[in-house]
């Protein structure tokens, strides 16, 4: 076939996601996505491999980005499976979280340490140990929801598509845990704001 | 007092939430408030309290950080410059039945496409073989904008006026092209074979990316745009040292009348959008008007103005009649005017 003949109008699609897009795309959401992981799994080596991965695998089946409407939360979801997978091969990274707090099987598990949480209030380490207290009290799932609602402000059906649970349920979960938390932080923040 | 059952009915409220956490709502809350005064309290509490502790954004060490980014960047930018070699050998299998599926698919699309067009009458045939069998030559004349692909893979979309030579088949060191007017590329990753645009007075040098060049012989300046990759662009009669680099959103003109290579940012739609059907102008005076839909309509336009436009037009059209756009550029810059088949007539 002669070159003349292939003179037709391909329409192709302007390549809108290349290196340059997926550099800024990996700068912009690698602190998350640590914030993150690092509560699912904690090595930091081993969140910023799977980060690394997550990404890698993104870039080479680029051409799917176009069905994906929120980039977000697939990749959130990406990196948590990713994580659950390498917990399920290698035992041994299995954070040592406290295993009382947890009595579901299915959950990923998810700390978060006193470290990880900020106050507002003067007596910032007591309410921080509070927090955690309470956190440590509510079940992982929970503890995920949490998170993601407070850290990340993701909408309930973002939550839902990333945990892999229903709308309904993340809802759920979000209004018992927000009840749980008021239990003892009520009192403390009725001395600093009444 | 309020008591922490007052709360529970905002803290249960899902749109009370998405407010918070969110930012969503706020305009239904507002009216809420004005409505009901007295919940101001209970209402400020329960955000204050949502809001009273946060999660701490974990920290990496710079260094870690620098060498992840790092080994990020390199996998991506040589896994599209070496396309095949980083995949693993189970996809790369994959990868090529796949290719093979599109060429062939292609095939077919291309051949009924053609004997379609033919049917209609409406293409007009732009490639011509030289006395040289291995060169071919293609034109593109008004109205047209011919796209089609290089023996490497490498896309092509010749802007109206133009022309591009190049081998049937490239050989294996380099490729080569000569480009007269303007042309969008897309060039197909390969290392080991630099593509090389001659034109007019620039060489341009690329491995994978794709770029716009303007050349057209009665324009003052000529430029090349970076949409992806980077590019490298010399006078063609500068050293290859002296080559620089262009970079993504980064263009780049020579300047006729001094020979200045000068560097500068540009509007995407602007230099982009004939790819894809659109007519842009920005703050563009007649002269560039008249020029562009002289050669996007092949129609010759006959400029009467008593005195000339000093206001620059900016504006979109895409896929219109001209009488279309004549109309919207006419009421905008205050001209009338006459179409005569293919003789266009501009006037006070």
């Amino acid at each position: 076939m002669s070159i003349d003949k292939t003179n037709i109008d391909l329409n192709r699609k302007l390549n809108l996601y290349d290196e340059k897009y997926f550099e800024g795309l990996y700068e912009s959401l690698h602190p998350e996505l640590m914030t993150y992981g690092i509560k699912i799994c904690r090595n930091e080596d081993y969140v910023m491999d799977s980060i690394h991965e997550v990404f890698l695998d993104l870039w080479q089946h680029k051409s799917r980005l176009d069905k994906i409407d929120q980039k977000k939360p697939y990749i959130f979801r990406s990196l948590r499976n990713h994580l659950i997978n390498r917990i399920r091969i290698q035992e041994r990274f299995l954070p040592a979280y406290d295993s009382t707090a947890s009595s579901q099987q299915d959950g990923v598990p998810f700390t978060i340490s006193q470290e990880e949480i900020i106050i507002g209030n003067e007596d910032e380490a007591m309410n921080a140990e509070k927090v955690r207290d309470l956190l440590a009290n509510l079940t992982d799932h929970q503890r995920e929801i949490v998170f993601l609602k407070y850290y990340s402000g993701l909408s309930d059906t973002q939550i839902a598509e990333i945990t892999g649970m229903k709308v309904q349920s993340v809802r759920n979960h979000l209004s018992k845990s927000l009840r749980k938390l008021r239990e003892v932080i009520i009192p403390v923040f009725l001395i600093f704001f009444v | 007092m309020a008591d922490k059952y007052d709360l529970d009915r905002f803290i249960n409220d899902s749109r009370f939430l998405e407010y918070v956490f969110e930012g969503k709502h706020k305009s239904y809350w507002a009216d809420y408030l004005l409505r009901y005064p007295e919940n101001l309290a209970d209402f400020t509490k329960a955000e204050e309290w949502l809001r009273s502790w946060k999660f701490k954004t974990h920290t990496t060490s710079k260094e870690k950080y620098a060498s992840y980014l790092k080994k990020f960047k390199d996998s991506i930018y040589i896994d599209s410059a070496y396309e095949k070699q980083v995949k693993p050998a189970k996809s790369a299998d994959m990868t090529w039945l796949l290719k093979i599926a599109a060429v062939v698919v292609l095939a077919i699309f291309s051949i009924g496409l053609v004997v379609f067009l033919h049917q209609q009458q409406e293409i007009i045939e732009v490639a011509q073989e030289e006395s040289l069998p291995a060169k071919v030559v293609k034109t593109a004349g008004r109205k047209m904008k011919p796209a089609f692909m290089l023996s490497d893979g490498t896309f092509v979309r010749l802007n109206s006026e133009s022309s591009i030579e190049f081998p049937e088949k490239f050989d294996s060191l380099q490729r080569e092209v000569i480009l007269k007017g303007e042309a969008f590329f897309e060039v197909a990753p390969d290392v080991n074979r630099p593509f090389i645009i001659y034109c007019d007075e620039m060489l341009i040098t690329v491995l994978g990316t794709s770029f716009n060049i303007r050349s057209y012989a009665d324009d003052k300046r000529s430029h090349v745009a970076v949409k992806s990759g980077k590019v490298l662009v010399r006078k063609s009669d500068d050293q290859p040292e002296e080559s620089k680099l262009l970079e993504i959103g980064e263009m780049i003109s020579l300047y006729k009348d001094s020979q200045k290579l000068v560097k500068s940012s540009f509007d995407l739609e602007q230099m982009f959008g004939w790819t894809e059907g659109k007519i842009v102008f920005k703050d563009a005076d007649v002269s560039e008007i008249v020029k562009k839909l002289e050669r996007w309509y092949d129609v010759d336009i006959n400029v009467k103005l008593s005195q000339s436009i000093q206001r620059g037009y900016s504006g979109r059209f895409s896929n219109v009649a001209l009488e279309y756009i004549l109309e919207g550029i006419g009421f905008s810059l205050g001209f009338q005017y006459e179409i005569n088949g293919r003789n266009v007539k501009i006037y006070d």
